[in-house]
C-alpha cells in the first residue's frame, strides 16, 4: 500500500498551521529538476 | 517557470516535489502552501495577506505604494521577499480576464490604484519573477521595466505573457 503524504499548510499571514493528507496526486520525485 | 510543492511522509520528513499542474492547484484548494522553484527553493507563499509595504516605481518615475494585497488562489501574480519569505499577491490588471473582479479586489486591496499602475495599455500587468530576471537580456513581448524591482521576486501564474518588474523597498 503507498504510504499517505501530506503537505504543510499555513495561514495567510505564514503561521504554520500543519499537516495536511495530500490526495492531489501527482509525480513526486526527490528534486523538482526532475519532478 | 514551473512551480512545484513539498510533500512529508508521516512523521513529517520530506519525500519530495510534485509539480503544481493545474490538477495539483485545484487539489490544493484553499490550502497555503509554499510554492518552490525547479531547485528546491523556496518561491513563496501560495496565498498570502501581506504586512508590508511596496513602493512601486511607475515608469514617469513617481511611485506608489501598495499593500493588504488581495489574495486569490489562482489569479494574480506573486511577489516574495526572500529575507523573510512574506509575499504579495497582487491582482491581475487584466480587467478583461475571465472571473476577473475589480470591486472583490479592490475592497480587499485598499490602496491599489489600477491607473496607478497600468501604463500604457498596461491593464495586463501580469509577472513571472525570478531573483535573476534581467528585463535587458530576457526576451519577452515588452512592457520591461515599467515597474523595476530591486528586492524581490515571485511567481505569477501569467495569462497574457506580459512581463514586469516590481520594486520591494
Amino acid at each position: 500500500m503507498e504510504e499517505k503524504k501530506y503537505i504543510k499548510v499555513y495561514d495567510e499571514l505564514g503561521n504554520l498551521l500543519g499537516f495536511e493528507e495530500w490526495t492531489g496526486g501527482g509525480s513526486v520525485e526527490p528534486s523538482p529538476a526532475v519532478a | 517557470m514551473a512551480n512545484f510543492i513539498k510533500l512529508y511522509d508521516k512523521q513529517g520528513i520530506p519525500v519530495g516535489f510534485t509539480e503544481c499542474t493545474a490538477e495539483v492547484e485545484s487539489a490544493l484548494g484553499d490550502a497555503n502552501v509554499v510554492f518552490y522553484d525547479e531547485n528546491g527553493l523556496p518561491l513563496g507563499f501560495r496565498i498570502v495577506t501581506f504586512d508590508f509595504d511596496v513602493s512601486v516605481t511607475l515608469s514617469d518615475g513617481s511611485t506608489t505604494t501598495l499593500r493588504a494585497a488581495y489574495a486569490d488562489n489562482n489569479r494574480g501574480v506573486i511577489i516574495s521577499n526572500p529575507d523573510n519569505l512574506s509575499i504579495v499577491k497582487l491582482p491581475y490588471l487584466d480587467v478583461n480576464a475571465e472571473g476577473y473582479d475589480p470591486e472583490a479586489v479592490v475592497s480587499k486591496a485598499g490602496t491599489i490604484n489600477y491607473d496607478e499602475i497600468a501604463e500604457g495599455d498596461g491593464v495586463h500587468w501580469t509577472a513571472q519573477f525570478n531573483p535573476s530576471f534581467n528585463p535587458d537580456e530576457d526576451e519577452g513581448p515588452g512592457n520591461w521595466g515599467v515597474i523595476p524591482f530591486t528586492k524581490g521576486y515571485g511567481r505569477g501564474s501569467s495569462a497574457t505573457g506580459w512581463y514586469t518588474w516590481i520594486t520591494i523597498q
